[in-house]
């Protein structure tokens, strides 16, 4: 008969670890199952962890540990639970929002005893795995075989011992308590390592079901203690030795495996620290002397292990103890308040959270961009960096998925990063169109990663790029709602590009099929829309589509230089963008002369790559754009400094230090250069093309001309430049307009608000109880 | 006979509910039997370790079969769905190659008319090449791989693999020349055998237009027969 509704008590042991501690509790606070207590085990600690506890009076129930003894700590726990779950959970770790709600329903099957999840290390850093466990194996000889996706794929796993059984790993297990109470919980024989494998060897042999699952995710960030430092090499690992000899030969003899494979694996893993600080003393991590510790100390160990195994009986919970918690009938302390929905999200690395308390529930969002941040990444990685900033800041919860050749998950500035390979085992009937055939696997994983977040974190929206196609499977499953960001569009680009292979017009019809298959449409200006519809001949009533402008982080005020009126030196125009036709580069050459004969001072700046390979130039004339200048206009040459492509850093002096920016391109749907500028105060000029007159005001923010109209180009940077209060006006009122329409606090609200009623208005059609899948593998 | 396949948005979105139904079988059934097996073996377990009814070993023995006999039929279960998924998968290429309805091939035809993939649907050459000789003209599949059980012997077990990896790495250095040649021989072979075929194909076709043409002769010959009268 199925149990519903079991209540659960989360058991943290801790030591020295107040700030993690402080984090764990707020991330707590957020679980989606509210039927559950909190029991926190402190160890001897040295630092303020009673007084991050006080702040918990009267939701957490707190106990003492005498000895910094993570076995005999989680005895404690176990002793004090008043739950039918006891769930433990590391004091560095970050479980997902429906880590309980998933145990809860998994041992709602009365034949489950034990039961963990996944455990990803969270940290952005490629020093550590990504996934640290998932559905592991584990022997009588402690040899492990993790990250399986099923127990069917190696029948045999290769090893010395004869018997395996599922591992389970501290830092995400649960168990029913009276299985635990009648196994006589933990050995307190391990310090810590091997704890856990030690009950799960004894509650298999007791007849117990222990079944892991992919999904239950927690988040691990390892903090430092005082049996390791992390990110060093300083820790007690002779306590590994110590366990894992004593574990091999509790239990490889019972399970039948020779006493020679057993000493044989006693010695392996004393031998393997021995070698091991040997290679770390050879790469220069470690100096000689702490060699030699780690090695003695292992001798020690491997001898410690070896006696108490051999010489001592299990040192389990006394029956007496275990008859008096049979008898607690207590109701669990609820630990959850009112609030719990109106959490803001939680940055689990530092504790932080979002400094405005929303006033209705937080939205649980996924983002999908190919690049991203902190990795190598494209202008649509960046804009998703920002919208996820500006969403975590407004109180949302955000998670990211990207593409990375290992599969990992980290938090990173806001959001959880979910970096996911892909394999090239579906769609084989599109093989032969290279592009569409990998996007299409790629938009699978990334569906199969979206279904993982709706488990674990309750995600309500999918926002998908348009190029790339990534959220295509995820609409046509109709899991959850579906949003695409409009810019302009691949068949827009390979028109203009002279594109018409099968594989490329393939990607257009992606593309469609993704406009099409959307709940919503996000274009960032109305060109862009009007665009995008004339292009794939779509229609668009009012209700399908919002027009949210891009922002970007607005310069602090320090930093800001408007134009002073009073100035007499020469004035510096800046150019931004790729030298190429349809940034409307030939046309502002044709320009400079003209603005030099009125007012030879001038100064021309043009930052960006040189693109005459790619759009045709080089071919028709042979040289490269800046070559052309000073072959064409060399007795105007001084005057115009071309810097290549620059960094950020630079970039932002350049806007900074400039009178005027000028970009007259041909084509822009958005225009993301011309608010860069006005961000430092400047006045700009642009042409009447695309989104750019949505963006700069006319004679408000700037000035804008038609496109490729060098005269008319010339004029009106001539008339700018002699107009100082003009320049200084211009100039302030692009700022004020960054700060009150543009900025990324502005564009993740308008975000924000477009999510909420399309969530409003989804009707999944997905089939089946996600949830009710977790036990089915 | 040339088969040709529009690829069409609705080829593609029938494609991806394909694939998401794919997912949601290999979830449901294999998962639950898994469950089933590990209670049953825990089961097993607690009869065996428990003391207080130790079982003997023939008894022990007799239930480790019925284990196995289930893993078996579980596998069988299982290789009977990948058979029925791959049916399913070449019944799902062969409509798709097959042709669209009438009422819809118009309309997609016109979104993307030169966009189709091309399968050559050769009766006398379907299930070319047959397994064993495709595998012996791939060159990975004969290249010798460096197989070595490493030396678990502590101490002097990471010398002995060196010396063993050094040795074995000479001895497939030769064995490695002479598969690659025998790779060529067997692609050669392949090779002219698949020419066989088609020849033999071509012969056959030819054999059946004569014997048509043989076959209109001689109707024509009883029709002049019979109209002259001459034997």
């Amino acid at each position: 008969m199925k149990i519903t509704n079991p209540s659960i008590s989360v058991v943290i042991n801790t030591t020295d670890r107040a700030v993690q501690l402080g984090t764990v509790l707020t991330a707590l606070q957020q679980q989606s199952y509210p039927h559950f207590e909190v029991v926190v085990v402190v160890g001897p600690t040295k630092d303020n962890t009673l007084e991050v506890l006080e702040a918990y009076a009267g939701r957490v129930r707190v106990l003492r540990c005498p000895k910094a003894n993570l076995s005999q700590s989680r005895n404690i726990g176990l002793l004090a639970a008043r739950g039918d779950i006891v769930a433990f959970l590391d004091d560095d770790a970050v479980p997902s929002r429906r880590w309980l709600e998933q145990l809860a329903q998994l041992f709602g099957n009365p034949d489950l005893d034990a039961t963990g999840g996944v455990v990803f290390f969270g940290y952005p850093t490629d020093v550590l795995p990504g996934v640290q466990y998932r559905i592991g194996t584990i022997s009588a000889l402690l040899e492990q075989l993790d990250v399986r996706d099923s127990w069917l794929e190696d029948l045999e796993p290769p090893g010395e011992s004869t018997h395996w059984v599922g591992r389970m790993m501290g830092a995400n297990m649960a168990f029913r308590r009276e299985a635990l109470l009648e196994v006589g919980g933990f050995d307190e024989f391990y310090v810590f390592i091997a704890e856990e494998t030690d009950l799960v060897m004894r509650l298999v042999r007791a007849g117990k079901t222990v079944h892991a699952v992919k999904e239950a995710a927690v988040y691990h960030f390892p903090a430092s203690s005082r049996n390791r430092v992390v990110f060093t090499y300083r820790g007690r690992w002779w306590l590994q030795t110590r366990s894992g000899v004593y574990y091999a030969l509790k239990h490889g003899p019972r399970t039948g495996d020779s006493w020679r494979a057993v000493m044989m694996r006693c010695l392996h893993l004393t031998h393997g620290h021995w070698l091991w600080a040997g290679q770390l003393h050879r790469a220069k991590h470690i100096p000689w002397r702490q060699m030699w510790k780690i090695r003695l100390e292992d001798l020690y160990a491997f001898f410690a292990g070896l006696s108490g195994a051999l010489f001592r009986r299990p040192q389990l919970i006394p029956q007496a103890q275990i008859a008096a918690a049979r008898k607690i009938s207590e109701p669990i302390l609820p630990f959850q308040q009112e609030d719990a929905m109106l959490q803001p999200a939680l940055d689990p690395i530092t504790g932080s959270r979002s400094v405005l308390a929303p006033s209705v529930p937080p939205l649980r969002i996924c983002l999908l961009s190919y690049t991203y941040p902190p990795a190598k990444y494209d202008g649509v990685g960046r804009l998703t960096n920002l919208m996820a900033r500006g969403l975590y800041e407004a109180g949302h919860s955000v998670h990211v998925i990207t593409h990375g050749e290992k599969e990992r998950v980290s938090f990173y500035d806001g959001a959880y990063v979910h970096q996911i390979p892909y394999q090239l085992e579906r769609y084989g009937a599109y093989r032969r169109f290279d592009r569409t055939f990998h996007g299409l696997n790629n938009s699978h994983a990334v569906y199969e990663r979206v279904r993982s977040l709706v488990i674990n974190e309750g995600i309500q929206i999918v926002d998908s790029p348009l190029w790339l196609y990534e959220g295509l499977v995820t609409e046509v499953s109709r899991l959850v709602p579906v949003v695409v960001r409009l810019v302009t569009a691949l068949r827009q680009v390979s028109a203009i590009q002279n594109e018409h292979d099968p594989d490329t017009k393939m990607m257009g019809e992606m593309e469609q099929l993704l406009i099409e298959q959307a709940d919503h449409w996000l274009p960032n200006t109305r060109a862009t829309l009007e665009a995008v519809q004339k292009v794939y001949g779509l229609a668009a009533p009012e209700q399908r589509y919002t027009i949210v402008p891009y922002g970007i982080v607005p310069a602090p005020d320090a930093e800001i230089r408007p134009f002073d009126v009073g100035r007499r030196d020469p004035l510096t125009v800046l150019f931004v963008g790729r030298l190429e036709k349809r940034k409307g580069i030939q046309d502002l050459f044709a320009a400079i002369p003209q603005v030099l004969r009125q007012l030879p001072d001038t100064r021309f700046v043009i930052v960006g790559a040189d693109n005459s390979m790619f759009d045709g130039f080089a071919g028709q004339t042979g040289m490269t754009y800046p070559t052309y200048f000073a072959h064409r206009y060399g007795e105007f040459a001084s005057h115009v400094q071309f810097t290549g492509e620059v960094d950020d850093a630079q970039l932002q002096a350049f806007y900074q230090t400039c009178d005027v920016f000028v970009a007259p391109s041909l084509y822009e749907s958005f225009g993301l250069v011309y608010l860069e500028a006005m961000n430092f105060a400047k006045p700009v000029i642009g042409c009447r093309a695309g989104g750019v007159p949505e963006v700069v005001e006319e004679g408000v923010t700037g000035v804008l001309v038609d496109p490729e109209a060098p005269e008319a180009l010339a004029g009106a940077l001539a008339s700018l430049l002699r107009s100082p209060e003009r320049l200084r006006a211009l100039g302030l009122a692009g700022r004020e307009q960054v700060l009150s329409r543009f900025s990324y606090h502005q564009m993740a609200s308008n975000f924000a608000d477009v999510y909420r009623r399309v969530i409003g208005e989804f009707k999944s059609t997905s089939p089946g109880d996600l949830l009710g899948d977790l036990l089915e593998g | 006979m040339t088969l040709k396949r529009f690829l069409t948005a609705d080829t593609v979105l029938q494609d991806i509910e394909f694939e998401l139904v794919q997912g949601a079988i290999s979830r449901d059934d294999i998962g639950r039997s898994i469950r089933l097996l590990k209670k049953h073996q825990s089961r097993l377990r607690e009869a065996y370790f428990n003391p207080a009814e130790r079982m003997d070993r023939e008894t022990l023995v007799a239930r480790q079969f019925q284990l196995n006999d289930m893993l078996f039929t579980l596998l069988q279960e299982m290789a009977a769905d990948a058979r029925a998924t791959r049916l399913e998968l070449r019944k799902f290429g062969e409509m798709t190659l097959s042709g669209l309805p009438a009422e819809r091939a118009e309309a997609e035809q016109r979104m993307l008319a030169d966009m189709w993939l091309t399968s050559e649907l050769d009766p006398y050459l379907e299930g070319w090449p047959p397994q064993d000789l495709e595998e012996a003209m791939l060159g990975e599949k004969l290249l010798p791989q460096l197989v070595l059980q490493p030396s678990r012997i502590p101490l002097i077990g990471t010398l002995l693999n060196r010396l063993r990896i050094a040795l074995h790495k000479v001895a497939i250095f030769y064995v490695t020349r002479l598969a690659e040649q025998q790779v060529r021989i067997n692609a050669s072979y392949g090779s002219w055998i698949e020419r066989l075929v088609r020849h033999s194909h071509e012969q056959q076709e030819k054999i059946r237009i004569l014997s048509e043409q043989v076959a209109t002769l001689q109707a024509h010959l009883e029709t002049l027969h019979t109209e002259t009268g001459v034997s």
